[in-house]
C-alpha cells in the first residue's frame, strides 16, 4: 500500500491531477482514509482540496446558501445563519461522528461517500440540495446519488459546492436511532419538515436514513399529508403508509423487521413533540 | 429492620485518621507528561537497528497447518526470519500471568501446527521495515487442514463435539478431550433440600457476554540484547515478573523485563501477549524486535472477558430470610485455558459472601474450550459475571416477597464483625483463607444512598409515561484486595542526599494512580511530600518483585509493603539522626521532612543523609519491605440507578448512577473516585453496548471501534460516587481495594431497573434495543 499524495493550490491543477487513473479526491479524508484502512480502495495518488481557496467558501443570497467543497461540519456548524436558515442541517450534522471527525469532515464528502446513513445526506434530501460539478452541471440530489457509495460525478470531475435553496418550515426533525448515543452508525435515521397552513399541513417532507440503498424520501407520503391535520389518527394512518414503503434489510446493527418498526413508531414522534397543525 | 425508617448510620472517625498526604487529593506524579505527550510508553522507545515483527495469523477457527512455504517471504529483500513452529521450543505454557503455580493449564504453545481460532498464530515475520514486513505475510503460504469448530460455547461439551486440545503436551486441564478446560464445585448445607423448605423462590438462567478491554494502549513489546549479551524486554505489562518466569520456561533464558508507563490494561495485560514472539526473533536473529499489535490484533488475537452462563437458583422463608443459592455456570474460555479456572471461582467467590446469612450454597460448573479468542484476565474477574446471576435473582425473589429490594439485599447481607463459610472455601484455584470481617460499611452505602439517590420517593412515581417508562434499580457488590497467601509486593526506599528518596516498586500502575498513591503512602509514613518520591516501577532488574497489578491488589498488597518499608526507613531515620545528636530515639520524632528533638533542635532528612554519605557513621539509608496477605478484605458498594426505555425504539438509556462505595480509606479520593467512574462505565458498555459477533466462519466482526461500541461520553450521563466512612484495619492506612468493584453493579442495576419500570426481566447482556423493543411489543407497552 504505498501512494502519492498531492495538494494542488487551484482548481485548474486539481483538475489535472484527478484525471490520472487511481486518483482519489479527498475532502477532510474521514471517509476515504478508513476505506484505504480497510482495503477496500487501493489508490495510487490522493488528490487533497484543502488547499485550494476557491473551494473554500460560504455564499449566501435571498434564495440560496452555496457551501464549498472543503467547508467542514464543524465550520457549518459555527456559521450562524445556518442554524436560522436551515435547522434540520444543523441538527444532522451536529450528530456527525465526533467533534474531531466535524472538524475534518466536509458536507461534499457525506455526499460522495453516498451512504444510506449519511446524516448530512438526509438533510440534504429533505433540502431538495442541488450539487454543482466542476463541468458546470448542477444537479438534483437525489439524481446526484445512485446507490451506496456511488454517484453520478463523471471521472475526472469533482464536486465544487452544494447549493440549498431556502425554503420556510415551521417545523423540523431529526433523529437517529443507535444502540448509542454517539459516533454510532444509525439503526434507522428520520427526518422532517413541515409548514402548517391555517388549519392543516400546507407542505411535509420526509426522509429516511438506512432503510434502502439510498436515503429514502416518501414523496406519496408527502403528497397525501398536504391538507391533512396532525393527530394521531394522522399518525396511525402515515405510520402505516411508512411501514409499507421502506424497505431495509438485515444486518449486524439490526433486522429489517426491527428497523421497519422504528420507521412506524418514530411517526409517533410528531405527535410527541406536540406539533399542532 | 426497616429502610425506611428515619435512621442514620453512626459514623465514627478512628484516631488513625489524621492524615496529611493521604486521603487528599494530590495530582497524579505521571499526569502533565501524559499530558504533554512525552514519550512514556512502550512504543515510544526507540531502540535503533530493530527489526519489526509481524505475526501471521489463521483465518480458520480450528484447522491443523499441513504446511507453511516461506520461500518467497524469506527471498523478498530486507526479511530477516520467518518461524514457524518448527523453529520454537515447543514447550507447554500458559500465557495467564499469575503467580506459580499458575492454576491454569499449559495448554498453548508460542506457535504450534495447530490453530485453534480466527486469529491464532501462525508464523512470525520479522523484516527491516513494517512495510516489508507487511509484504511478506502476504506472501507466505499455508496449507490448512480445516476442521470443525466450536463457537458457541453452549455446545462446547455436545457428544459429536470436535476435541480442540488434542496436543499430547497438555497438562492441568480437567477434561480435554471433552473440551472442559477446567471443572468446579463445592457445596455446604444441602441446596435442594433448603430450597423445598423455601416459601419463595425463584430460578432462571443469566448470561453475561465477552468484552474487549479496549485500553487505549495495544499490546506492545521490543526485545534485545544489552551491551553485555543480556536479554532486555520493554513491554507493556500489568505483570513483568511473571513475564520473565514465563519467558524462561519457554526459552530458557534468563531476561530483564522493563515495564515503562502502561496506556490502560484492564487485565488485558495480565498475560504474555507479544514478548514470546519478539523474544523467538532476537534469540534467532540476536537483533533488537519490535511487536506492536494492531487494534484488530488486540481485538482478535489478545483477551477477551470470559462469556458465562449461570442457572441459579434462590430461596428465602416468608420472613424474608434468604435461605439458599445455587449456582450452577458454564464459562467459555475460548482456545486456551488462560484464567479459566479462577475466573470462574471468583464468581462465586466475590459474590456468594456477600449473604452469608444462607444454610446452603452450592457453586458448580464447567470452564469450556471454544475456537473463539482466548478469555482471560479482565477488571471484575468473573465476579460481574457472578454478581449478574445472583443481584439479579435476589432482586426478583424481593419482589416476589413484595419487599423493598434494598431492604431485602440489606437484611441478608454481611457485617462488620461477621465471616462467611465461602472465604474459607473457595481461593483462587483452590481453598481459601478464613477471615473475619474487620471493615463492612454496607449499611451505610444502602441506607444512605438510598436517600441520596431518592429511592424511597422515586419509587412512589410513575413508572410509564407516554412513551417514555422510567424505572429504578439497585445493585449489591463486594470484590476483594488481593489474593491471600499467594500473591506477595515489594517495596524499597532509598534516601538521597537532597531530601528525595527513591521509592522503587515492582507494582505496575497501568493508568490506575498506583505510582501517586504509593508516594502518598510513603509520603505519609515518611512525614514528608508526595514531591520528595521519585517513584520508579517497574524493572524486574531494579526493583523488587511485585506480583503484578491485579486482583485489587495493588493498594492493598504493594501499599503495605510500601508502608512497612516507609516505617523501616523512618525508623532509620531516627536511629541515625540519635546517632548525630545523641539524643535518644525516644526523645525524637518526624516532622515535615526534619527529625525533630524535645530540646528543639532539629535536623533535615538532606542534612542527615548527607553526613551519612560524607561525615559520619557512612553508609547508605536503604530499605526493603514485602507484604504478603492473610486475608483479602472485601470493598463493598451499593448502586442505585435510573434509567428510561424509549418504548417506540427499545433503547435504553442510564440516566443517572450513584455508587456507594465502602473502600476502606480512599488513599487518593479524586483517583479512587475514577477508578468507581471508569468501571461503572466498562460495565456499561458490557451491559448495553458491546458485542463480538462472529460471522459463520468464527470470524469476530466486530473488531475496530467502528463496530465494537465501548460507551460514549453521551451514554455515560450522571455518575455520581461516594464513599463510605470506613477504615479497613489491615490495611495500609485503612485502605482496600477500589478498582474493579465498580464493575460488578451496572449490569443488574440497569437490568433490575428495567423491571422496575416494565416488568420484564433481561437476562441477557448485552442488553439490545432490538430485542427490548420486541418484548415490550409482546407486552403490548409500544406504539
Ligand atoms: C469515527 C467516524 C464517525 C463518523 N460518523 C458519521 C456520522 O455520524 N454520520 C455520517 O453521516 N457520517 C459519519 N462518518 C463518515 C464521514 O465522516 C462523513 O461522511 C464525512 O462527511 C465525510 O467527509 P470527508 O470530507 O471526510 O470525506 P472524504 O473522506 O475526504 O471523502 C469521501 C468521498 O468523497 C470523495 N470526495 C471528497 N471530496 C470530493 C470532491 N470535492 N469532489 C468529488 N469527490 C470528492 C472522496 O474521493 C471519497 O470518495 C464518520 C466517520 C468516522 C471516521
Amino acid at each position: 500500500m504505498s501512494y502519492s499524495f498531492i495538494s494542488p493550490r487551484d482548481e485548474k491543477e486539481l483538475k489535472e491531477e484527478i484525471s490520472a487513473p487511481g486518483s482519489f479526491t479527498m475532502s477532510g479524508g474521514t471517509d476515504l482514509l478508513v476505506k484505504i484502512r480497510m482495503g477496500k480502495i487501493s489508490p495510487q495518488k490522493i488528490v487533497s482540496t484543502s488547499k485550494i481557496s476557491t473551494l473554500h467558501f460560504i455564499d449566501e443570497n435571498d434564495d440560496e446558501i452555496v457551501i464549498g467543497s472543503t467547508i467542514t461540519h464543524a465550520e457549518l456548524l459555527e456559521y450562524k445563519p445556518l442554524r436560522e436558515a436551515f435547522p434540520v442541517l444543523f441538527d444532522a450534522i451536529y450528530t456527525i461522528g465526533s467533534p474531531q471527525i466535524r472538524n475534518r469532515g466536509t458536507l461534499v464528502g457525506n455526499v460522495m461517500n453516498a451512504s444510506p446513513a449519511g446524516d448530512g445526506l438526509l438533510a440534504l434530501y429533505l433540502l431538495d440540495a442541488k450539487i454543482e460539478i466542476s463541468n458546470g452541471d448542477a444537479v438534483n440530489i437525489d439524481e446526484f446519488v445512485v446507490s451506496p457509495g456511488r454517484t453520478i460525478l463523471p471521472k475526472g470531475e469533482y464536486v465544487k459546492s452544494i447549493h440549498i435553496p431556502k425554503s420556510k418550515w415551521d417545523h423540523h426533525y431529526f433523529e437517529k436511532v443507535g444502540q448509542r448515543n454517539s459516533m454510532t452508525i444509525s439503526i434507522v435515521s428520520i427526518g422532517w419538515l413541515i409548514k402548517c397552513g391555517s388549519e392543516a399541513i400546507e407542505n411535509l417532507r420526509i426522509a429516511f436514513g438506512s432503510v434502502a440503498p439510498t436515503i429514502l424520501r416518501l414523496k406519496d407520503v408527502e403528497k397525501f399529508s398536504k391538507g391533512k391535520k396532525i393527530d394521531e389518527k394522522f399518525v396511525h394512518v402515515v405510520s402505516d403508509m411508512v411501514k409499507e414503503r421502506v424497505n431495509p434489510i438485515d444486518d449486524v446493527r439490526g433486522s429489517a423487521q426491527y428497523r421497519k418498526k422504528l420507521c412506524s413508531n418514530l411517526m409517533y414522534r410528531m405527535v410527541e413533540e406536540g406539533i399542532k397543525c | 429492620m426497616n429502610v425506611r425508617e428515619e435512621r442514620s448510620v453512626a459514623t465514627s472517625l478512628s484516631s488513625d485518621k489524621n492524615f496529611d498526604v493521604v486521603n487528599t487529593s494530590v495530582e497524579k506524579i505521571d499526569g502533565y507528561a501524559l499530558v504533554k505527550g512525552k514519550p512514556v510508553f512502550t512504543d515510544d522507545f526507540d531502540v535503533p537497528d530493530s527489526l519489526i515483527v509481524k505475526i501471521l495469523r489463521s483465518p480458520h477457527a480450528h484447522a491443523i497447518v499441513k504446511n507453511v512455504d516461506a520461500s518467497k517471504a524469506l527471498e523478498l529483500s530486507g526479511v530477516a526470519c520467518v518461524l514457524t513452529y518448527k523453529d520454537v521450543p515447543r514447550i507447554a505454557f500458559t500465557r495467564a500471568g499469575q503467580g506459580y503455580p499458575e492454576p491454569s493449564p499449559y495448554d498453548t504453545f508460542v506457535l504450534d501446527k495447530k490453530v485453534r481460532y480466527v486469529g491464532d498464530a501462525v508464523a512470525i515475520v520479522a523484516a527491516e521495515s513494517e512495510e516489508i514486513a507487511r509484504k511478506a505475510l502476504k506472501l507466505i503460504k499455508v496449507e490448512y487442514d480445516v476442521l470443525d469448530n466450536i463457537i458457541d460455547y453452549e455446545h462446547a461439551m455436545d457428544e459429536n463435539a470436535p476435541i480442540i486440545h488434542d496436543e499430547s503436551e497438555i497438562s492441568g486441564a480437567y477434561d480435554p478431550k471433552h473440551n472442559i478446560a477446567s471443572h468446579y464445585e463445592m457445596h455446604f448445607g444441602d441446596v435442594d433440600e433448603e430450597l423445598s423448605k423455601c416459601d419463595v423462590t425463584t430460578e432462571k438462567t443469566f448470561y453475561t457476554p465477552n468484552q474487549s478491554h479496549a485500553m487505549m494502549e495495544p499490546h506492545a513489546a521490543i526485545s534485545y540484547f544489552d551491551a553485555n549479551g543480556r536479554l532486555t524486554i520493554i513491554t507493556s505489562t500489568q505483570v513483568p515478573y511473571h513475564v520473565r518466569r514465563i519467558i524462561k520456561r519457554i526459552f530458557g533464558v534468563e531476561s530483564r523485563v522493563i515495564k515503562p508507563r502502561i496506556g490502560g490494561g484492564f487485565g488485558g495485560k495480565q498475560a504474555v501477549h507479544v514478548e514470546a514472539y519478539v523474544t523467538a526473533v532476537t534469540l534467532k536473529t540476536g537483533r533488537p524486535a519490535r511487536c506492536i499489535y494492531t487494534r484488530k490484533e488486540t481485538m482478535t488475537a489478545s483477551n477477551t472477558r470470559h462469556a458465562m452462563r449461570f442457572k441459579i437458583r434462590v430461596g428465602a422463608d416468608k420472613d424474608a430470610n434468604l435461605r439458599v443459592i445455587d449456582m450452577q455456570g458454564l464459562s467459555n474460555t475460548g482456545a486456551y485455558g488462560e484464567h479459566a479456572l479462577t475466573t470462574f471461582m471468583v464468581a462465586g467467590s466475590k459474590t456468594l459472601p456477600l449473604y452469608n446469612k444462607v444454610n446452603a450454597v452450592r457453586f458448580m460448573g464447567d470452564i469450556v474450550y471454544t475456537n473463539t479468542e482466548s478469555a482471560g484476565a479482565f477488571r471484575g474477574y468473573g465476579a460481574p459475571q457472578g454478581a449478574f446471576a445472583l443481584d439479579c435473582a435476589l432482586d426478583e425473589l424481593a419482589h416476589k416477597l413484595g419487599m423493598d429490594p434494598v431492604e431485602f439485599k440489606l437484611k441478608n447481607s454481611i457485617r462488620e464483625g461477621e465471616t462467611s463459610p465461602v472465604f474459607k472455601v473457595m481461593g483462587e484455584g483452590r481453598e481459601g483463607v478464613e477471615q473475619i470481617v474487620g471493615s463492612c460499611k454496607i449499611e451505610e452505602c444502602a441506607i444512605e444512598g438510598a436517600k441520596l439517590f431518592n429511592w424511597h420517593e422515586k419509587r412512589e412515581r410513575q413508572r410509564i409515561e407516554g412513551t417514555k417508562a422510567h424505572g429504578y434499580g439497585v445493585a449489591f457488590a463486594m470484590q476483594g484486595s488481593s489474593i491471600p497467601a499467594i500473591d506477595m509486593g515489594g517495596a524499597t526506599i532509598k534516601m538521597n542526599d537532597d531530601g528525595t528518596f527513591n521509592l522503587m516498586i515492582g507494582a505496575t500502575d497501568l493508568g490506575t494512580g498506583s505510582d501517586t498513591i504509593l508516594a502518598q503512602i510513603a509520603a505519609e509514613a515518611l512525614h514528608t511530600s508526595v514531591g520528595k518520591f521519585v517513584v520508579y516501577s517497574s524493572d524486574t532488574d531494579v526493583t523488587p518483585f511485585d506480583k503484578g497489578a491485579y486482583a485489587s491488589s495493588t493498594t492493598y498488597v504493594s501499599g503495605n509493603a510500601t508502608k512497612r518499608a516507609a516505617e523501616r526507613m523512618a525508623r532509620e531515620i531516627l536511629k541515625a539522626a540519635s546517632e548525630i545528636t545523641g539524643e535518644s530515639v525516644e526523645k525524637l520524632h518526624l516532622e515535615n521532612g526534619k527529625v525533630i528533638s524535645k530540646s528543639g533542635k532539629s535536623l533535615t532528612y538532606s542534612e542527615i543523609q548527607t553526613q551519612l554519605f560524607y561525615t559520619f557513621k557512612q553508609r547508605q539509608l536503604e530499605v526493603t519491605e514485602s507484604f504478603v496477605s492473610e486475608v483479602s478484605p472485601p470493598p463493598y458498594m451499593v448502586t442505585f440507578a435510573e434509567i428510561e426505555i424509549d418504548l417506540e425504539t427499545g433503547k435504553v438509556d442510564v440516566m443517572s448512577m450513584l455508587n456507594y462505595v465502602d473502600c476502606g480509606t480512599p488513599i487518593n479520593p479524586l483517583l479512587a473516585r475514577g477508578q468507581v467512574e471508569g468501571a461503572s462505565s466498562q460495565g456499561i458498555g458490557m451491559a448495553l453496548y458491546e458485542e463480538h459477533i462472529f460471522d459463520k466462519n468464527g470470524r469476530m466482526v466486530t473488531d475496530d471501534f467502528f463496530t465494537y461500541k465501548v460507551p460514549s461520553r453521551d451514554d455515560i450521563k450522571k455518575i455520581t460516587v461516594k464513599f463510605a466512612d470506613s477504615y479497613e484495619p489491615t490495611g495500609p492506612f485503612g485502605a482496600k481495594s477500589v478498582s474493579e468493584i465498580g464493575l460488578d453493579t451496572p449490569g443488574p442495576v440497569i437490568a433490575n431497573a428495567i423491571f422496575d419500570a416494565v416488568g420484564i426481566r433481561v437476562n441477557r447482556l448485552p442488553i439490545k434495543s432490538e430485542d427490548l423493543y420486541f418484548k415490550l411489543n409482546e407486552r403490548g407497552l409500544t406504539p
